[in-house]
């Protein structure tokens, strides 16, 4: 197995602005020093509350919102050191599939147009050969591809989402960065995309960056799970792991919240108080200190650091 | 390499493939149902035609004069009468039309084109190019138009013409070809654009915040196609309808200049031209304004009509 994608303490900050000169008064911190890596064939789960920096995590990677810090590697190469003609070609292989299907299709282009208008741009497909490219992946992804001349708004919502990743497989991507990819979608629909998601994975030889805020979702199709709070990965282990042993505390409280379908099963719930804190505040410590059922006085003071445990587990927080 | 497009089914030829409805086809659907809009479209199409034909719809030519049947009422040999000269009204009316057509075409055409080009690259681009923009056009917004319009004229049209020479001379020279309308050009083209400027920058600004635009960088395509092939179609609709709306506005605007002697050269018949000649003999001969008037109000009428269809079939939710 080797290394697709390596990313090195990439931060995000957003500037925030006041006054008539728009003076930089403060930052919102909506990633504070992710490091990660994502095998070939392999699905990273990102996972945490809303608010907690997991979707900038999937645009920074994708250099759609360059990182204020830190490096994304990309095949072997640092994204940041491309000019704009070399970042277009390797945007070819890494690919985004939204989380509103709604929002995420241009409205005045046909399925057929939305879907092969990249590879015709660059060149991988003739224009005569769009209708044939088109219907094939139509196929894969299970849409009829009679309708490939229909308009985005003749189509339900998972239809859509189906388009959308037919779209992000036009151009023979090595990832696709999910980023709450299934959230929009019934319950149902969530499950037939889950499970086309896996299948193509298969076929197509993807590597997945999945990004969710549910724990159901990110069990099902992850190999290795990282969760985020407040800009930063708290703890990255491999999904059996992380779910039969989590090691801090606020992926212990996360993994209680999920809804059991047995009703008879008691079960210890461990809610947490309070929310997500400001991104924009300064923390001397663990910036989840304030809500930590386990906290004690050195969380104030010592921020914690991501450790290997062994087991390709890896955990920040001083008590463990 | 490109295992998706290389082997593209060969057996899938002979499919019927479903119609879509693109959202124009559906505004048009839209606009087909409004009667009141429909029927002004009618009206300005002929209007159009009357006034392109002009040469062989009019009863004479707008100058023929003939002093001894001035100020006729409406009757035979005369269908809406003559003015003081013996110029027969109906055939100045319809080569009025040219005036006032052309002023409405040309001055929207040109507005829009250059309004929705700097709004759109300011819009666009953003930032610091965007900040200078937007104050050129504030700028330009503090100018009175018509005390600007009424210095080109008296500096181009003041004086003996025989003596112009150089940039003066050409410009004059080419306003007298056009039969005075030069200048009505040039006092509407300096201020209709910035309105339209300002709204397709607003536009721009929130469509290019759009997920599928983000998908469309994400696929690696350039910023001329994005702008061009993703945005513009997707601001076109109120574009239109702010463009329609104006319409009426330029007609009155060069009726008003024409009213106030202004605007095309005498003889060339305007409408606004005819109701201040008509104004003078207002008491005994009311047939000399009430024409004009009339051929004005509906040509106004009609393309407000046009405008409200055109925003109901293009922004259905705006309706009532």
């Amino acid at each position: 197995m080797s290394v697709l994608l390596k990313v090195n303490k990439i931060k995000t900050y957003f500037p925030i602005r006041r006054g008539l000169l728009q003076r930089v008064i403060g930052h919102v911190k909506a990633v504070d020093g992710v490091d990660f890596h994502l095998n070939e064939l392999e699905t990273l789960g990102i996972v945490g509350e809303s608010g907690c920096g997991k979707s900038t995590v999937g645009k920074t990677v994708l250099h759609l919102i360059p990182p204020t810090e830190g490096e994304v590697i990309f095949e072997g190469d640092n994204l940041e050191e491309l000019n704009e003609k070399e970042m277009q070609q390797k945007r070819m292989h890494m690919q985004m599939i939204f989380q509103d299907p709604y929002m995420s299709l241009n409205p005045r282009l046909t399925v057929r147009e939305i879907i092969t208008d990249a590879p015709v741009y660059h060149g991988l497909i003739d224009r005569k050969d769009t209708r044939k490219l088109a219907m094939k992946l139509m196929d894969f992804v299970g849409l009829s591809s009679r309708q490939l001349n229909r308009f985005p708004h003749e189509f339900s919502g998972g239809q859509r989402q189906r388009i959308c990743i037919a779209r992000a497989l036009s151009l023979n991507p090595k990832m696709i960065i999910c980023d709450e990819a299934v959230s929009a979608l019934d319950v149902s629909i969530q499950a037939q995309i889950l499970n086309l998601f896996r299948d193509l994975q298969q076929e197509f030889k993807l590597s997945y960056l999945f990004i969710s805020h549910d724990m159901g979702v990110i069990r099902f199709i992850s190999d290795r799970v990282a969760v985020m709070y407040l800009g930063r990965i708290v703890e990255l282990a491999e999904k059996k792991e992380l779910f039969t042993n989590p090691l801090h505390p606020y992926t212990k409280a996360l993994l209680s919240a999920i809804p059991l379908p047995d009703p008879e099963q008691k079960k210890k719930r461990q809610p947490l108080q309070g929310e997500v804190p400001s991104p924009t505040r300064n923390y001397p410590g663990c910036p989840f200190a304030e809500r930590c059922p386990m906290v004690i006085e050195e969380c104030s003071t010592t921020v914690p650091q991501l450790t290997e445990l062994g087991n390709n587990h890896q955990v920040s927080c001083i008590r463990v | 390499m490109n295992s998706t497009i290389d082997n593209i089914d060969k057996g899938q030829e002979n499919v019927t493939f479903e119609k879509g409805e693109s959202l124009s086809l559906l505004a048009w659907y839209r606009f087909k149902k409004n009667k009141l809009a429909v029927a002004s479209s009618v009206f300005i199409g002929l209007l159009i035609l009357v006034a392109i034909f002009a040469d062989w719809v009019a009863p004479s030519h707008y100058a023929a004069e003939d002093f001894m049947s001035s100020y006729l009422k409406p009757g035979k040999d005369f269908l809406l009468g003559t003015d003081f000269l013996g110029r027969d009204l109906l055939s100045r009316i319809i080569y009025g039309a040219r005036v006032s057509l052309s002023v409405a075409v040309i001055g929207t055409l040109t507005s829009f084109i250059v309004g929705v080009s700097y709004g759109i690259v300011s819009g666009y681009f953003g930032g610091k190019i965007d900040n200078l923009m937007m104050r050129i056009v504030d700028i330009l917004y503090a100018v009175p138009t018509i005390l600007f319009v009424i210095l080109i004229m008296v500096y181009f049209r003041a004086g003996k013409s025989e003596e112009f020479t150089g940039f003066k001379a050409l410009m004059y020279n080419l306003d007298a070809s056009m039969g005075g309308m030069l200048f009505i050009f040039i006092g509407i083209g300096l201020t209709a654009w910035l309105p339209l400027a300002r709204i397709t920058r607003g536009e721009t600004l929130a469509v290019k915040e759009r997920e599928y635009i983000e998908a469309a960088v994400s696929q690696g395509i350039g910023r001329r196609r994005i702008l061009f092939k993703r945005i513009l179609p997707n601001i076109m609709g109120p574009l239109i309808i702010y463009a329609s709306v104006e319409i009426p506005t330029m007609i009155l605007y060069e009726a008003f200049l024409s009213f106030i002697g202004l605007g095309v050269n005498p003889p060339t018949p305007s409408w606004g031209g005819m109701i201040a000649e008509g104004i003078q003999g207002i008491r005994s001969y009311p047939h000399l304004i009430l024409f004009p008037s009339l051929a004005m109000t509906l040509t106004v009428l009609a393309s407000n009509f046009i405008g409200d269809g055109l925003r109901d079939a293009l922004d259905p939710k705006l309706k009532d």
